[in-house]
């Protein structure tokens, strides 16, 4: 009976160990399995996040381009608050309006204003987080360096085909 | 013998669940990878998109396409007669085609984005340049 016992003992402790072993592995698995999901689709979001970034940042400047380039469009630089603006300007009935483009305090703004007030940054509504908005015209090119909240920088180009730029 | 049958029910419970999870665990994997694919594709397109949109609008303020097409990084490939820029995740091509009209000629720039024999996207600009006209 005591050897049967002795031969017995090591049988089933290893069986124990094998399903322990087994728990292990399935457990080891399913972590892996859920950090891998985890970290797929936080990449996936991330990227989906950078491209909606990058998609909306460079069609409002477009949109913003063609629907006022009738206007005449000016680069504006207010030193005094670091701000670099695209300006568009139309002539309604006699009196001048300035819309402008501009980033501040982490946001691509719009300020849309008669040109009797001055510009003042913190009137602008806010259309879409930006870091950095750096426009630049060339004859009838208009070239903005936009970075992302992401830190992704994209250059878009603007042909401004209905009215003339100032440079 | 009552314990060793328990652990033997045990050990069969747990390669039944370990199978399952085996099986559950590939769908999972082929889903991350497929996941993970049209991410990067939509990444592709999406840069590519923002660079044909740039070229297109810059040939249409701009007469000479070819500096334009320098300036990007394009090269000319004189065996397809394309413009060539190589990109990590694509490759964009940029054909020019002339066709004369009977007051000036039609300037047909077609730019395509392909990535590994699929093609991201096809975009045509065309300018039409007007000549001079006899009276």
């Amino acid at each position: 009976m005591s050897e049967k016992k002795g031969v017995r003992l090591p049988a089933r402790r290893i069986q124990n160990v094998f399903v322990l072993l087994l728990l292990a592995i399935f457990a080891g698995s399913s972590i892996l399995l859920t950090a891998m999901g985890a970290g797929l689709y936080r990449d996936t979001v991330a990227h989906s996040d950078r491209n909606n970034s990058e998609r909306i940042l460079a069609a409002i400047v477009r949109g913003a381009a063609h629907s006022e380039d009738a206007g005449t469009a000016m680069v504006e630089r207010f030193d005094e608050f670091g701000i670099v603006s695209l300006t568009f300007i139309n002539d309604y009935d006699g009196e001048i309006y300035y819309r402008r483009l501009f980033c501040s305090d982490g946001a691509l703004r719009e300020s849309y204003t008669s040109a009797e007030y001055e510009f003042t940054p913190d009137l602008g509504d806010i259309l879409f987080p930006a870091a950095a908005f750096e426009p630049q015209l060339d004859g009838s090119l208009l070239t903005a360096r936009i970075t992302t909240m992401e830190g992704t920088t994209q250059e878009v180009s603007v042909c401004l085909r209905a009215g003339g730029a100032t440079p | 013998m009552k314990e060793t049958n328990r652990t033997n029910i045990l050990l069969v419970e747990m390669l039944v669940v370990i199978l399952f999870f085996m099986l559950a665990a590939t769908t999972i994997v082929e889903l991350y990878a497929s996941a993970r694919q049209k991410s990067i594709h939509a990444r592709t397109v999406n840069s590519a998109m923002l660079v044909a949109e740039d070229l297109t609008e810059r040939f249409y303020d701009r007469q000479d396409e070819t500096a334009e097409l320098t300036a990007f990084g394009f090269v000319y490939d004189s065996e397809t007669g394309k413009w060539v820029l190589e990109k990590e995740d694509y490759v964009m091509t940029a054909q020019v085609q002339e066709t004369a009209k009977e007051a000036g000629m039609l300037r047909t720039i077609l730019l395509k984005a392909e990535r590994k024999d699929q093609v991201l996207l096809e975009i045509p600009s065309s300018r039409y340049l007007p000549g001079e006209v006899s009276p």
